[in-house]
């Protein structure tokens, strides 16, 4: 059975160059094992952000930008660039 | 996911979580957005369980599994350290919250609780964050 599948993605030239310097050897393996756990990571996040959601949803729990500003404040995170969508 | 930074959540927080308080939801929203850690307490955990009915525990759960929660065992030693906490406040009977503290001052991070004074009491030199 197969557990990888080949998928061509477009990246900027200068991310691209970033990548080949940071995964270890720069050959097509290392590549891949870099991109496949960032995209792992995206996913795990995004997953968790949609639960999250969706529970809140359900709970009735809303979040306004006061909520946010303080939130992003403790946990020391930049207060201009809140990229906030749960409600 | 790479986190950055981390903060303590008592059972107060757990609680306040599970509860839909919505600065506490808040606080879970920008962590797993920005790859904060979570740091859970096993002591703090069990606290908050206790009060809380089957249905709630599962919210709970939720916070626990995420990808930057990160729920820390209370070993033997440092139960010996967080012991001696407790002692030497006068509150042996505070368990949950002497584990959070230690954690906190162990890790060198802050805390986030719905009851502040005990906290302090128990360990003055930790930065604690109260919600509102």
């Amino acid at each position: 059975m197969r557990t990888t599948e080949r998928v061509t993605v477009t990246l900027p030239v200068e991310q691209a160059q970033r990548l080949r310097r940071l995964a270890g050897d720069g050959d097509a393996a290392s590549i891949s094992a870099y991109v496949s756990k960032a995209v792992r990571v995206q996913l795990d996040k995004d997953a968790a952000l949609d639960k999250l959601t969706r529970l809140y949803a359900e709970r009735g729990v809303t979040l306004d930008a006061e909520h946010h500003q303080w939130a992003r404040h403790l946990l020391g995170l930049d207060d201009t660039d809140p990229q906030a969508s749960a409600s | 996911m790479s986190a950055i930074g981390g903060v303590v959540l008592d059972s107060t927080a757990l609680l306040a979580f599970v509860a839909g308080r919505p600065y506490a939801a808040a606080v879970v929203w920008h962590a797993v957005d920005q790859g904060v850690v979570l740091v859970v307490p096993t002591a703090a955990l069990v606290e908050a369980q206790a009060q809380l009915a089957p249905a709630d525990l599962e919210v709970l759960d939720t916070l626990v599994d995420l990808p930057v929660t990160v729920v820390v065992d209370l070993t033997r030693e440092e139960a010996r350290q967080v012991a001696a906490m407790l002692a030497k406040a006068g509150k042996p009977d505070c368990l949950a919250a002497g584990h959070a503290a230690w954690t906190a001052r162990n890790r060198g991070l802050r805390v986030l609780t719905s009851n502040p004074t005990l906290l302090r009491a128990l360990a003055a030199d930790i930065e604690i964050d109260e919600l509102p």
